[in-house]
């Protein structure tokens, strides 16, 4: 009973969740490897994008297309209802990217002198991570509203 | 896959909706729900939870014969 629990508290997926969650993430890596290796043999023929940018474009393509079919098929969200795990989560990334900028901005100050806010690598980070964080929360709403579906 | 018409029934002899049947087991109802519609086969622990939790045997709910087919 006890390692149930402790199973429970690892793994707030349910089997169904897990099991469509590996699926769709077998699919996308796949899909990712071919993309790849196309962009790779492509690469003298088609130049539909320099180098780094392609490789990018194609990681965030697929990342996207493996988040919305993720929490489309439900697959995101937690089966725990009444779970503190996702706030303390959101928490930590919070506080830690405020320290990283916090961080950030003391070296570009203090240490370079030459501080310029708008073009500033620490308040670009904390935006990524604030959208970053805004998905996440999103997503877990939306996958949790496609869980409640269906009728008794 | 056959839809599963006796773990419908079961659960609606104790008054249960498919959330509270989910929060029971620790599962979220879109699996309850796969799997009363047939589109989920699932594991023999899930099984077990859901038999224990509608007091009932695994034949009962989940066994497939003759006598006791769901298809339709």
């Amino acid at each position: 009973m006890m390692m149930t629990n402790k199973r429970k508290l690892k793994e707030p997926l349910d089997e169904m969740q897990i099991q469509t969650r590996n699926k769709i993430g077998n699919q996308c890596f796949f899909m990712l490897f071919f993309l790849l290796m196309i962009n790779l043999g492509l690469q003298d023929y088609v130049r539909w994008a320099a180098s780094p940018m392609s490789v990018y474009t194609i990681i965030v393509l697929t990342m996207g297309y493996y988040m919305t079919r993720v929490v489309w098929a439900g697959a995101y969200g937690s089966t725990l209802t009444k779970s503190v795990k996702p706030m303390y989560l959101i928490g930590l990334l919070v506080a830690s990217t405020i320290i990283l900028s916090l961080l950030g901005i003391i070296r570009n100050k203090f240490l370079n002198g030459n501080f310029n806010l708008p073009n500033d690598g620490a308040l670009r980070m904390f935006i990524f991570s604030f959208v970053f964080i805004m998905i996440i929360f999103v997503s877990s709403k939306i996958s949790n509203l496609k869980n409640n579906q269906g009728n008794d | 896959m056959a839809k599963n018409l006796r773990l419908k029934v079961a659960r609606a002899a104790k008054d249960m909706s498919q959330k509270e049947l989910a929060e029971t087991i620790n599962v979220t109802r879109q699996t309850i729900n796969a799997i009363e519609s047939g589109d989920y086969n699932p594991s023999i622990r899930l099984c077990i939870a859901i038999c224990k939790a509608l007091n009932k045997t695994l034949d009962q709910i989940f066994w497939e014969d003759d006598d006791n087919d769901d298809d339709e």
